[in-house]
Order: C-alpha cells, then structure tokens, then sequence
C-alpha cells in the first residue's frame, strides 16, 4: 500500500498532461454552460460603460496577440459587445506590440458579421493601429490624437471627414470616457499619465497572472473596473446576456473546459500530496 | 474565421502539434518552428513599424521637409542621433552612443518620478482606512448617512493588519526578538505565503488558458476537416511511440519527472 502511494509522488508527467487534455477536451465535443458569479471587478467595469455620456468615446488599447489570446480575446469581445450594443463609439489603438491590431481586428470583424451588421467603420469605430514609447505615446494621445496617429491602420488621414467622421469630433483626452487596456500586462503607465493626471476612467484586461498585482488599484479607485482572464470575459457576458442560452462570448465557450482542468490540477496536487506524505511515514517507520 | 482555407487550418494544426511535441520531449522539429516562429515574428514586426510609427511620424515629414525646404528637414537629425546607439559596436566611437544614453535616461527618470508619483500616492493614502466603517467606507467617528458596515470594517481591519505585519517583516534594522514583533514578523510570512498561492493559481489559470485556446481549435476547427484514416495514421504513430519507448526506458511511469 505504501509503494503504491510512494508512487503517486513520481507519476510521469505526460500521463498528467493526458488526463488534462482529454478532461479539457470533452467540453469542447459536447459544450454545455454552468452558471456564472459576476465578481465587484468586473460589474464595476460594465457599470463605468453603461454610464458614459453622449458625445465621449471610449479608447481600447487592444495590445494582445497570439501569446495571450485564450484569456484577452474574450475580454475584448465582450466590451466590444457593449460598446456596439450600446452605440457607444470607439477608437481602438495597440501599445508596443505590433501583432496586436490585427488580432483586435479579427474580433470586431466577427462581432459585425454576427450581431451588428449595420455598425460601419469610421463612424462606429477606428483602428488606429500600433504606437510605440508607451508613456510618450500616451502623453501624445492625451494632448493631441493627431500627432501621434497622422493616419489610421488602414492609410485614412484622421482629417479625411468621408472615411473617418467619428475622428472629427475625437481631438484628445477630453473626448475619451474611458480607457480600456486589454493584454497579457496592461501598462500601469495609463493610471499616472491618463487617470492621475487627467481624471480620465481606465479599465484593464489583464491575463490571471498578472491580475494579482492589479487589485491594489481598484480598491483605491485608480481602475475602474477590471476583466480578470477567462473568469472576467465569461463574468462579463453573463452580465451582457442575463438567460445562459444567449452566452456565446470566447470567454464563455473556454471557462468550462478551464474549470475541468483545474480540477485535474487540484486533484494532481492532492494526490502529490498523499504521496509525499506516506513516503514521510514510511521513512519515519524504517527509521 | 468561417471563410479560412483548409490548407491554412491543416498548416496552422501541424504547426501546433509539433510545438507540442515539446511535451514529449525536447526534438528538433520543435525547435525548427520555433526558429521559423522568431523569424517571421521579427521581419513582420519591422514592417508594421514602419508602416505605423517609423514611416509616418519620421520619415513623411522629413522628406516633405526636404520637398519643401521647411524645418522638416531637421528630422534627419533625430535619425543621425538613433544612428548613434549603434556607435555601441565601436571602441573607438563608443563615446558617441553615450550622448543618446544619457539622453534616453535623462527622460526615463523624470518619467518615472511622475509615474511613480501619481502611481503610488493615491496608494499611500487609501492605506489608511477607519478600523469601524460605513457602508461607504467613511469612519463612523465621522457624522454620515450611511449605516455602520461589519462586512466593511472586517475587511479594513483584515487590510490595515496585513500590511503592518508585512512590513514588520521586512524590517531588518532590528532583531525579531521581542514577542510582539517576532509575532507579527510570522504573521506577514504567513500572509506572504497566502499572496505568493494567489499568484500560483493564477498562472496555472493563465498557462491553462493558452493550451485551452489551442485545444478549442484543434478540436472545434481542424477536427472536422480530418479525414478517418489520418486518425487511425495518428494512432497507430502514438502506440509506436509508446511502445518504443518503454522498450527505451521501462521505468517510463515512475520517472523523476513527476
């Protein structure tokens, strides 16, 4: 009994690796939903959004790529879903990482396809595409949009009025609501540049990783709201479609399978755990 | 993306299950894409800067400058000061790449004195919180509307206790001798210990997040598209590896990588 629980303590790793593949993997063959908490974090975020006025936009710093797309896509998508929903205009730019503008891209060109076909680009939304030097590159968007961006991803002159009527009224930091920074680790410099010195709401996306390091800033009030990995993505949808059928959010479709695993997780750390201890007893008896 | 070539979705599987071939064991097959992987990262990368921030933030006004004879032309001279980082790879001119050094951290700290002003008072200040609380977080020593919280002061009392038993811990200018502090001392460790589990669960949650991503594709995209006998291709392949390999090493299941 003893050298069988000795053993649980040197289990291969790749039989590990399989169980978790295969119980992540059956959510995915027969997908079903379970219910959803909403945690303060998040409501506080889709309360800041439903709250934004007439005539603000809301700026996403969409700067997540490949790396980071189980948890980012999701979040992005839900507050894209809002915004559109709500017809709130956006203006989407991506800090340091040029992979980034495509991949927000992507999620926006899905959403119209899916749900809102009528919401136009130049009026409804702009890309902007990468900027580089993070807190220069804020400080420029805050004073004056146009001298950090001349054009947009596509080539369009932000002054071109026919193709981009939604930048004529977005000048600087006085016409954007709220920031909202979605990527593996949102720059803390949007607080101190935008937030602290302009009063300006700003909201993360952030990766579970790094989300521990961030909470600090919502209970002093400097974010507004913050969607924490796949949890915050489906918390987010659950919000934006109340009956479980609606949910159809990437953050949704992954939070299942993500619970499976943890539980293979868990249960391979209790039984490590049973296997460490009786290999204890077992070397307290031989002594 | 419902319109994606079926090529374009084989080619996107192949190269994620032999990057996953990596949970095997290490291969050169691994290691080749992710060579390919950097490679294209970079040259993609350089052209989006161009055509993003290098192209129309330096180069436009510059050569409009030199069109025009207007004070556009004075660009070239943020170009020549760039130029001077790569004076790095000469002892002689070494010298040089100091100007822009000195440059680049001049701003880095007045920069970061800012930040780190603006970051972290507001931090400071909600450190301090009432010990018996409302509802709205206002002391009940204080005249207000809002009725006293319980719920509120516990999680005051619970915050303003963790930070001065984790700070107690990093006070090494005196020996934790004396009960109170040795107490407190062990609490932050304690406490600290508690974050450190936080931070764990997460990045399983994160590392996770980026398999599941994979699998959902592999399992909700290219599956479909597979035809049977690649299936029964790929299981005859993984009860060869199999059985090779506990000829290798019999003690496959009891390695020491558990």
């Amino acid at each position: 009994m003893v050298t069988l629980l000795d053993r649980l303590q040197t289990i291969d790793r790749r039989w590990i690796y399989l169980c978790l593949a295969l119980a992540c993997g059956i959510p995915f063959i027969r997908p079903f939903r379970l219910p959803t908490g909403v945690s303060p974090e998040t409501q506080r975020l889709y309360d800041t959004i439903e709250k934004c006025p007439a005539g603000k936009v809301v700026l996403v710093d969409s700067a997540w790529d490949q790396g980071s797309q189980g948890e980012n896509e999701g979040q992005v998508e839900v507050v894209f879903d809002h915004l559109f929903r709500k017809k709130i205009p956006f203006v989407v730019v991506s800090n340091d990482n040029p992979l980034a503008p495509r991949f927000a891209e992507e999620v926006i060109a899905r959403l119209v396809r899916k749900k809102y076909p009528d919401r136009k680009y130049g009026t409804d939304w702009v890309t902007l595409g990468l900027f580089k030097g993070d807190w220069q590159g804020m400080q420029q968007i805050s004073k004056d949009i146009r001298r950090q961006y001349p054009r947009d991803y596509y080539g369009n002159s932000l002054d071109d009025s026919d193709k981009l009527p939604l930048m004529q009224s977005v000048r600087n930091i006085d016409d954007i609501y709220l920031v909202f920074s979605c990527t593996y680790t949102p720059s803390e410099n949007w607080i101190p540049f935008v937030h602290g010195v302009y009063g300006t709401h700003v909201g993360f996306g952030c990766t579970s990783i790094q989300s521990t390091t961030y909470y600090r800033y919502i209970l002093s009030g400097q974010l507004s709201g913050m969607l924490v990995g796949v949890r915050g993505a489906a918390e987010y949808d659950s919000i934006l479609h109340p009956d479980m059928a609606d949910r159809d959010s990437q953050g949704t479709r992954l939070i299942v399978p993500l619970a499976f695993g943890q539980l293979v997780i868990i249960l391979a750390v209790v039984i490590g755990n049973i296997g460490y201890f009786a290999s204890l007893r077992k070397e307290r008896r031989d002594a | 993306m419902p319109d994606t070539p079926h090529y374009l979705i084989w080619l996107a599987a192949m190269v994620t299950l032999g990057i996953y071939t990596y949970l095997w064991s290490d291969n050169k097959l691994y290691r080749m894409l992710l060579n390919v992987m950097v490679g294209l990262g970079v040259g993609y990368n350089f052209i989006v800067i161009w055509n993003s921030v290098l192209g129309p933030l330096w180069w436009d006004p510059m050569v409009k400058g030199f069109q025009n004879r207007s004070w556009g032309m004075a660009w070239v001279l943020v170009g020549l000061l760039g130029l001077l980082w790569y004076a790095q790879f000469s002892r002689k001119y070494l010298w040089l790449s100091r100007i822009v050094i000195g440059m680049t951290l001049g701003a880095g700290a007045g920069m970061v004195f800012k930040a780190q002003f603006l970051l972290n008072m507001p931090q400071i200040t909600d450190s301090f919180r009432p010990l018996v609380a409302r509802a709205d977080g206002s002391p009940l020593a204080v005249a207000g509307s809002s009725p006293f919280s319980l719920s509120m002061t516990l999680n005051n009392i619970i915050f303003v206790t963790t930070i001065l038993c984790v700070m107690v811990y990093f006070l090494f200018s005196i020996e934790h001798k004396a009960k109170p502090i040795k107490g407190a001392a062990t609490m932050g460790r304690w406490l600290l210990m508690v974050s450190f589990g936080a931070f764990f669960g997460n990045t399983v949650f994160t590392r996770m997040a980026v398999f599941l991503e994979r699998q959902q594709y592999l399992i909700q995209t290219w599956a479909p598209i597979v035809p049977w006998w690649f299936w029964a291709l790929c299981v005859a392949g993984i009860l060869y590896a199999v059985v090779t390999s506990r000829k290798r090493r019999p003690d496959m299941d009891s390695g020491t990588d558990g």
